[in-house]
């Protein structure tokens, strides 16, 4: 029988994390890695281990590697705080550890939910996530999609692990702030510009290969809705690029406005 | 009946800003107002220096809760003692030409309040076009003539009389940062949607498919952003984006209507 570890990364998630841990605590040991919350994450954690870890955020590959080295198990499983494993996937992986898996790194399949709904289709990125990985096999790397490293081919897990992100349109809007400045660093320093014809083109080719060639249409309203929220992800990612490549015009707008030493009031 | 000419008129002047976490950029702004008789800044619980930094620059610091625009706003108003009020917020800055104007747009014995043309600086940069040049927002009004419209976002002043225009453009920064813009954005969209919601609009699907596309149009081509080039695309598209967010939450506000608007809060 392999020794299971959870390693799960957090960041004032203090409305998620209990369904999260609730459903790996038949697991032998959880770490959690926080990046400083300011909510009761940290609280809600200790119920349930007490390996939790303080370190400053440092991007997702990074975070699961410090976990990665607290952790003890024979195998160890990754997770958000937003995402939780689904009656089936649970009983895969207890089943699958109770033999000697054949591969080194699995990739578990992910289903996005949007406003509550699941999106079956019409997202980009892969529906495989890599999730669960053996000790010492393999390692984290990477920027917004971080991705596992391991000598040889990763399995697949079909079953589904839920990940429920965007809540409302704001948290949305919040998270893609973040993602959109990560993904637009990289293309930055792959040498991508923006210009007049990319940022016209750019978010309607993306909301167009959400909902139409990946099937977005499928989901529905919402696949529509969610389409079009890419458009604005590949937007914003475009005037992020813009705003790291083309330096500002001096601060010539506030000479206009300096005034005489008149003292005040 | 007093002839109104019976007493010399009021020139004096409070300037007024409304203020919540702006300790990076309330000396700037206060030192382009600092000609006035009176300063007041209505803090409404910044949790950084912003009340020090204030009263460092002499300015009276009123401390409130927030209680939504128009109410913070009466508040400033009701502190001041001048018989004219000049309101700025923390990201605008009154130039040299405007001053000299203001100072004498206070001896006008018949005029209630003037527009006072605002120029955008977005993300560092002038916007000269979208519709966003000139922004005339009446910001110099007697104390006795104005009150604040009661609407959540974008409240007006509502003044009793004649009113003019000045000419000399005031400063407004909008957005230092894209960050910034967002956060903003955010905010806004949820307030706009709140408001739709509780006046029982409903939803259709052109408000996500048609409007925005008709909001570019409109600042892009209508109001010629095309002639600020790059950003003013960016604007534009920005704007749209703005539209889609607020008819956006719109829709979920109905899909939710048991989850009553909590976030009123700046």
């Amino acid at each position: 029988m392999n020794r299971l570890s959870v390693v799960v990364i957090t960041l004032n998630e203090e409305k998620k994390l209990r369904r999260c841990l609730e459903l790996v605590r038949w697991a032998d040991e959880i770490v959690v890695v926080d990046s400083f919350s300011t909510d009761k994450t940290t609280d809600i954690a200790a119920e349930y281990t007490d390996r939790i870890y303080r370190h400053p955020w440092q991007g997702f590959a990074r975070q699961r590697t410090l976990g990665m080295e607290y952790a003890t198990g024979d195998w160890i499983l990754f997770l958000d705080a937003d995402e939780y494993l689904t009656d089936g996937l649970n009983a895969r992986l207890r089943k699958m550890l109770e033999t000697d898996p054949p591969c080194d790194g699995y990739k578990i399949h992910r289903v996005e939910h949007f406003l509550g709904y699941p999106i079956r289709h019409g997202t980009l990125n892969p529906s495989y996530q890599p999730r669960l990985l053996r000790r010492g096999k393999g390692y984290w790397t990477g920027g917004a999609h971080a991705h596992i490293e391991v000598e040889g081919e990763m399995g697949l897990l079909h079953e589904d692990l839920y990940h429920d992100s965007h809540n409302t349109i704001s948290d949305f809007i919040s998270r893609i702030d973040y993602y959109t400045t990560v993904d637009a660093e990289d293309r930055v320093r792959q040498g991508q510009r923006a210009g007049r014809a990319r940022v016209v083109f750019s978010p309607i080719g993306m909301a167009w290969k959400c909902f139409i060639v990946k099937q977005g249409y499928r989901d529905g309203y919402i696949g529509l809705l969610f389409s079009l929220c890419m458009g604005l992800y590949s937007f914003l990612r475009l005037v992020k690029v813009w705003q790291m490549t083309c330096p500002k015009p001096g601060s010539a707008y506030d000479a206009d406005t300096s005034t005489s030493d008149q003292p005040i009031a | 009946m007093t002839a109104p000419s019976s007493s010399p008129p009021d020139t004096s002047l409070s300037a007024i800003v409304l203020v919540k976490n702006e300790a990076h950029q309330i000396r700037p702004c206060l030192e382009t107002v600092g000609f006035a008789d009176e300063v007041i800044v209505v803090d409404t619980g910044s949790t950084d220096d912003t009340v020090a930094q204030a009263q460092a620059c002499g300015a009276r610091v009123i401390e409130t809760e927030w209680r939504g625009y128009s109410e913070s706003k009466e508040i400033g108003c009701k502190t001041a003692t001048c018989g004219w009020i000049l309101w700025i917020d923390a990201d605008e800055r009154v130039t040299p030409a405007l001053r000299e104007e203001i100072l004498a747009a206070l001896r006008r014995t018949d005029t209630a309040g003037f527009y006072i043309p605002r120029k955008a600086i977005f993300l560092g940069r002038w916007i000269a076009h979208c519709g966003w040049y000139p922004d005339d927002v009446l910001r110099l009004f007697r104390r006795e003539a104005g009150r604040f419209s009661d609407v959540l976002v974008h409240e007006r002043v509502l003044v009793d009389g004649p009113v003019a225009s000045l000419t000399s453009p005031l400063i407004h920064h909008t957005d230092p940062s894209l960050e910034h813009y967002l956060t903003k954005f955010n905010r806004y969209t949820s307030l706009a949607a709140d408001q739709l919601y509780r006046s029982g609009r409903r939803f259709r699907l052109t408000d996500l498919l048609v409007r925005p596309i008709f909001a570019f149009f409109k600042m892009y081509v209508l109001k010629r952003g095309f002639l600020d080039g790059l950003p003013g695309l960016i604007l534009c598209g920005l704007s749209a984006s703005y539209v889609f967010a607020k008819y956006a939450k719109l829709w979920h506000r109905w899909q939710n209507p048991e989850d009553l608007p909590q976030d009123l809060h700046r």
